[in-house]
C-alpha cells in the first residue's frame, strides 16, 4: 500500500509537471533566437569605422570600390535618431567620390595632350579639371564639418581619450586628412599642366592638318582614299609622322617632300553605317619644343554591309535525347550565298551546318539535360559584306509522360503472394526493358518489361495487425529512355487476414464471457431474494465451517474466541448466512444484524471482545472470557428460547 | 480498505491515460519541427509549399529527379543514411544542407566536396538586423537561388570555409568577422568578411546547397526581408517533392516521448506485437477467472 502510494505521488507530480517538458526539451545551446524580440545594439564604432575605409579606398584613387561600399550602407543597422544625418553624409561623400572619379581621367587626358602639344584640346580639360576641383574642395570642407556633427551625435566627444569610439573617430579624421591631401596634390597637378600649358601656347609655333577622303560611302571591306597636308605657321611640314585614327583604330603614316599625305585604308569588317576618320600631328624628335601638335577636322565614313535576315521555326517542346528539327530561313538583300548556321542549347553548341537559304537541322538535346525551359540560339556568322544574324528561342524541355495498365486481384487473403501484371506504353509504342518496381507494405519487388511492354510480378504479402480492409500497392515504372518521364501509382487491394481475425476473435469472446460472468454474479436484487432449502444451507455452513481456519491460541484468547465461534454457529444457522473467508467480524456483524433482532446486543458485545482479543494489545483477564461465554448462553437462549 | 485500492488503481489509470493524451497532442515548439507553429518552428514553409516532413532518410523517394531536400544536420549520421543522401544527390535530386553548429560537415565529408561549414559564430556589427546575431547578407551572386533577392537576414549563423569563388552564391559584408574566441568582438587574427554563406554545388546529376544558417527556413525568420524569396527559388527549382528532414533534428523529452508513443502504436501494427496485444488482452480477461475457478 505504501508503495503504491508513493508511484502515485511521482505520477501525479509528473501530470502536474507535464507542460513544462517542452521546455525542458530545448537544446542546451540555442542556435538562434526570435528576431521579434532581439534587441537593437547599432555599433557606433563600426559606423565610423565604415567611412574611415569609405575616405581609405578614396584617398588611394579606388573611387568605384568606395562608391560601392558605400552604397552596401544602406543595408547598415542605423538607428532612427541617425537616419537622416547619416542619408545627407552619403550623399555628400556619394558627390565628392564622383567629383574625384571625373577629375583624375580629366587631368590625366590634359597631361596627355600637354605632353603631346595638343593646346587647345588641352585647355579643354584643364578648365573641367578646376571645375571639379574647386567642387572637391567646397565638398571637402563640408565633410569635415558633417563629420564633426555625426561624431558629436556618437558621443565622440563625450567618450574618454583612447575609447574604441575615439580611436575610430581619429582614424576617420586620418583619412579625411589624406583625402585633402589627395586633393591639394590634384590642385597642384592642375596648376602645373596649367602653366605648361600656358608656356606652349606663347612661345610654340601653331600648325594646321587637313583631311579628305574619296569615296565617302563604302562596303566593309573595301578601300577608301584618305588625303591632307601638314603646315606650320603657313610652312609646310615634310617628313612628319601622322597618326590616322579610323573609330580609334591607328595607323602611322608620313607626310611626302610636299608636306602632304595620301594613303588608301581598308574598312574593317564592323557592320556599323557610319566610321569616324581623323588625322593627329604630334610633334617629335626636333620638332619638340618647335611646333604645337594638331588635329584634323573629323571626317565622317558611310559604311556599307548586306544585312542577314534570319527566320527560325522550331517547336516549343523537346524531350532529351530525342531529336528535333529546327528549320529556317537566312536571306540577305544582294542573293544568297554560303552561310554557316550554329545551333546552342544554353551557349553550348549542338550542330553546325552550311546552309544556303532554307535550312533543316537536326539537333539532340543531351540526355542528362535538366527538364524546364532552357535557350536555343541559332547563330548566322558573318561573311564578308554579309552580317551576322542569331535569333534565341525559349524551348520547354521536358519528358514524355507514360501509361500503364495494371491487372491485379481485387481481393487477396494474407500472407498469400500477390500476382501483378501490366503493360508500359506510350504513344510511340510499348516500352521495353522498364523497370518496374513494386512495393506492398514491407515487401518489394522488381521486374522489367518485356519487348511488347508488358511485365508480370509476385510480391508477398506479409502478415501485420490488419484485419480486412484496402492495402496500399505502390509501383514505380522507371523507362531506359531518357525522354520518357519515370512514373510512380498507387493502386488498392482488398485484403483479409484470417490469422488476425482469429485471434480477435478468440479475444473478444473471452473478453464477452468474463463481463457476462461478472455481471451474473454481482446482480444485488437476485441475490437478496435468493431463496436457499434449508437442506442446502445446511450443507452450505458445514461447508464454510470445514474450510474456517483454525487457531492456536491458549489461555484466555482461547476461550474468548471459542465462545465467538460457538455464538457465530448460532447466529449463522439462524440467519443463513455463511461467513465467508475474505469476511471480517465487523463485516459478518453488519449483515447478521438485521436477521437478529432479539439477539443482536449479546452478538454485538460479543463481536467486540472477540476483536479485542485477535487484534488489541490489551491484555484480556479472566472475566472477560467469562463474560464471553454468558454472551453465547444469552445468544442461544434469545434465539432457541433456551431449548439449547 | 478494497474500495481504495480500487479507487487509486483507477485514479492511476486515468492520470496514465491524461499524461499520454497531452503528450500526443501538446503542439510541438521545438526547433524547426515542420508541426512547430511558434517562432522557431517551420511549419509555416511545410504548409506553404506543402513540404513534406521527412522521419527517416530511408524514406527518400526512389525517383528524386525534381525533388528537394532540406536537411538541418543536428545529430549524426549512420553510414547507412550518408549513403542514401548520396544516392539522392547523385540521382539527381537537390539537397539544402542547412547548417551552422551541427554535422554537416560529416555529410560533406562523406560526398566528397571541399567546402565545409566553419563552425564559428558569424557577427556583423554594421550590417545586420538589429544586432551583430543577425547579420544582413547584401552580396548575392545572380543564379536561379537567389534570383530577385535582395537581402538576407541570418540568425546566429557560421560561415562556409574552402568553397571555391565560382560556387559562392552569397557572400557576408565586410564588417563581418568569425568570433573564434567567442568574446563577441573582433581580436586580431579571426577572419574577416566578406565570408561565403551561400554555395552551390553540382554532384553526378543532383545540385547541393550550402546555406550556414538552417534558422532561416524558421517561421518568423522566413517573412524577413528577402529570406521568403529565397525559400520561394529553392520551391521554384523543385519540381517534384520538396521534403523537410526531422529525423536530424535536436532532440527533446517532449518528442521522444511523442515517439515513444508512435514506436508503441507502430509496433502493435507487426505480426509480433499483435500477437502480443492479443496475449496480454487474453491474460486481463482470463486471469480474475482463473482465480475464481482456483478458489
Amino acid at each position: 500500500m505504501k508503495k503504491f502510494a508513493i508511484a502515485l505521488s511521482i505520477i501525479i507530480l509528473l501530470a502536474m509537471l507535464s507542460p513544462c517538458f517542452s521546455i525542458l526539451a530545448q537544446p542546451t545551446h540555442t542556435p538562434h533566437e526570435n528576431p521579434a524580440l532581439a534587441k537593437g545594439s547599432p555599433d557606433l564604432v563600426s559606423i565610423l569605422l565604415f567611412y574611415g575605409n569609405v575616405f581609405d579606398l578614396a584617398a588611394t584613387s579606388q573611387y568605384q570600390d568606395a562608391q560601392s561600399l558605400l552604397n552596401e550602407l544602406e543595408y547598415a543597422n542605423i538607428p532612427d535618431e541617425l537616419q537622416y544625418l547619416i542619408d545627407r553624409y552619403n550623399t555628400l561623400t556619394q558627390q565628392l567620390l564622383t567629383t574625384l572619379d571625373n577629375l583624375e581621367p580629366l587631368l590625366d587626358e590634359a597631361s596627355t595632350l600637354v605632353a603631346e602639344y595638343q593646346v587647345s584640346e588641352a585647355k579643354q580639360k584643364l578648365d573641367a579639371a578646376k571645375v571639379a576641383i574647386d567642387d572637391t574642395q567646397l565638398l571637402l570642407d563640408d565633410i569635415e564639418a558633417a563629420t564633426n556633427i555625426l561624431s558629436d551625435k556618437l558621443g565622440v566627444f563625450a567618450a574618454l581619450a583612447g575609447s574604441q569610439v575615439r580611436l575610430a573617430y581619429d582614424r576617420l579624421q586620418e583619412s579625411v586628412h589624406r583625402l585633402r591631401q589627395l586633393t591639394d596634390e590634384l590642385n597642384q597637378l592642375q596648376q602645373s599642366l596649367t602653366q605648361r600649358h600656358e608656356i606652349q601656347a606663347v612661345e610654340l609655333i601653331p600648325t594646321e592638318l587637313s583631311l579628305s577622303i574619296s569615296p565617302a560611302s563604302v562596303f566593309v571591306g573595301d578601300n577608301i582614299a584618305a588625303s591632307g597636308r601638314l603646315t606650320g605657321d603657313g610652312n609646310l611640314l615634310v617628313n612628319r609622322r601622322l597618326t590616322l585614327l579610323l573609330d580609334n583604330e591607328p595607323l602611322v603614316i608620313t607626310t611626302d617632300l610636299d608636306g602632304s599625305y595620301a594613303t588608301d585604308i581598308t574598312i574593317p569588317y564592323k557592320y556599323v553605317s557610319t566610321m569616324t576618320l581623323k588625322a593627329v600631328y604630334t610633334p617629335s624628335g626636333n620638332d619638340i619644343g618647335t611646333y604645337l601638335g594638331c588635329y584634323s577636322p573629323p571626317m565622317a565614313v558611310d559604311t556599307s554591309f548586306y544585312p542577314t535576315l534570319l527566320e527560325v521555326l522550331a517547336l516549343e517542346t523537346a524531350h532529351p535525347g530525342l531529336p528535333i528539327t529546327i528549320s529556317g530561313q537566312v536571306s540577305s538583300t544582294d542573293g544568297t550565298i554560303d552561310r554557316t548556321v550554329q545551333v546552342l542549347l544554353d551557349n553550348t553548341q549542338l550542330a553546325e551546318e552550311i546552309t544556303q537559304g532554307q535550312f533543316n537541322i537536326q539537333i539532340t538535346s543531351p540526355p542528362q539535360v535538366s527538364t524546364g525551359k532552357h535557350s536555343l540560339t541559332v547563330i548566322v556568322t558573318p561573311q564578308g559584306r554579309y552580317s551576322g544574324a542569331s535569333k534565341s528561342l525559349t524551348v520547354n524541355i521536358s519528358r514524355m509522360p507514360i501509361r500503364v495498365e495494371i491487372q491485379k486481384p481485387l481481393l487477396v487473403l494474407i500472407p498469400k503472394p500477390i500476382e501483378v501484371s501490366g503493360k508500359v506504353y506510350h504513344s510511340l509504342g510499348p516500352l521495353r526493358d522498364a523497370r518496374v518496381s513494386l512495393t506492398f507494405k514491407d515487401s518489394s519487388t522488381t521486374v522489367k518489361t518485356s519487348t511488347d511492354g508488358s511485365f508480370t510480378a509476385t510480391i508477398d504479402a506479409p502478415l501485420d495487425l490488419s484485419l480486412v480492409g484496402p492495402q496500399e500497392l505502390g509501383i514505380t515504372i522507371e523507362p531506359v529512355e531518357p525522354w520518357y518521364t519515370s512514373l510512380q501509382i498507387e493502386r488498392r487491394i482488398f485484403t483479409i487476414n484470417p490469422a488476425n481475425m482469429g485471434l480477435m476473435l478468440v479475444a473478444f469472446v473471452s473478453l464477452g464471457l468474463l463481463v457476462f460472468n461478472r455481471v451474473r454474479t454481482r446482480l444485488p436484487g437476485r441475490r437478496e431474494k435468493l431463496v436457499i432449502p434449508e437442506a442446502t444451507l445446511q450443507e452450505l455452513l458445514i461447508v464454510a465451517q470445514a474450510l474456517r481456519p483454525g487457531f492456536e491460541f491458549g489461555g484466555i484468547k482461547e476461550r474468548i474466541l471459542s465462545a465467538y465461534l460457538n455464538g457465530l454457529g448460532v447466529v449463522e444457522k439462524v440467519t443463513g448466512i455463511p461467513m465467508s473467508p475474505h469476511t471480517t467480524l465487523r463485516e459478518f456483524l453488519n449483515a447478521a444484524a438485521p436477521q437478529l433482532p432479539t439477539a443482536i446486543k449479546p452478538f454485538v458485545e460479543l463481536t467486540l471482545i472477540a476483536e479485542n482479543a485477535l487484534y488489541s494489545a490489551h491484555k484480556l483477564d479472566e472475566s472477560t472470557a467469562a463474560k464471553a461465554e454468558q454472551l453465547v448462553a444469552t445468544i442461544k437462549e434469545e434465539l432457541y428460547g433456551g431449548a439449547a | 480498505m478494497v474500495e481504495l485500492r480500487r479507487f487509486l488503481v483507477i485514479l492511476s489509470v486515468v492520470l496514465v491515460l491524461i499524461l499520454t493524451i497531452v503528450v500526443w497532442f501538446f503542439p510541438s515548439n521545438e526547433d524547426f519541427r515542420a508541426e512547430n507553429p511558434f517562432w522557431n518552428g517551420t511549419e509555416d514553409i511545410s504548409s506553404s509549399y506543402s513540404a513534406t516532413p521527412l522521419e527517416s532518410l530511408s524514406d527518400l523517394p526512389l525517383l528524386p529527379q525534381g525533388s528537394t531536400l532540406i536537411l538541418v544536420p543536428y545529430l549524426e549520421f549512420t553510414p547507412a543514411e550518408l549513403g542514401e543522401l548520396n544516392s539522392f544527390v547523385t540521382k539527381g535530386g537537390t539537397l539544402v544542407l542547412a547548417d551552422d553548429y551541427g554535422y554537416g560537415n560529416q555529410i560533406l565529408e562523406y560526398l566528397g566536396l571541399k567546402a565545409r561549414f566553419s563552425g564559428h559564430i558569424l557577427l556583423d556589427p554594421l550590417f545586420s538586423y538589429k544586432s551583430k546575431w543577425l547579420p544582413r547578407i547584401s552580396h548575392l551572386a545572380s543564379s536561379s537561388v537567389t534570383d530577385n533577392t535582395d537581402s538576407l537576414i541570418l540568425n546566429h549563423a557560421t560561415c562556409l570555409i574552402d568553397v571555391e569563388a565560382s560556387d559562392v552564391l552569397a557572400l557576408s559584408s565586410s564588417f563581418s568577422f568569425l568570433d573564434l574566441n567567442g568574446n563577441q568582438a573582433w581580436d586580431g587574427g579571426e577572419p574577416t568578411g566578406p565570408l561565403p554563406v551561400i554555395s552551390y554545388h553540382n554532384l553526378g546529376s543532383g545540385k547541393i546547397i550550402l546555406i550556414s544558417d538552417p534558422s532561416i527556413f524558421i517561421n518568423s525568420m522566413e517573412t524577413i526581408e528577402s529570406n521568403y524569396t529565397l525559400i520561394q527559388n529553392i520551391a521554384a527549382i523543385t519540381t517534384s517533392e520538396l521534403l523537410i528532414d526531422q529525423s536530424h533534428l535536436p532532440p527533446s523529452n517532449l518528442h521522444q516521448s511523442k515517439n515513444l508513443l508512435s514506436a508503441i502504436r507502430d509496433s502493435f501494427n507487426t505480426l509480433g506485437g499483435a500477437v502480443g496485444l492479443v496475449i496480454v488482452a487474453l491474460t486481463v480477461t482470463l486471469i480474475p477467472i482463473w482465480y475464481k475457478k482456483k478458489g
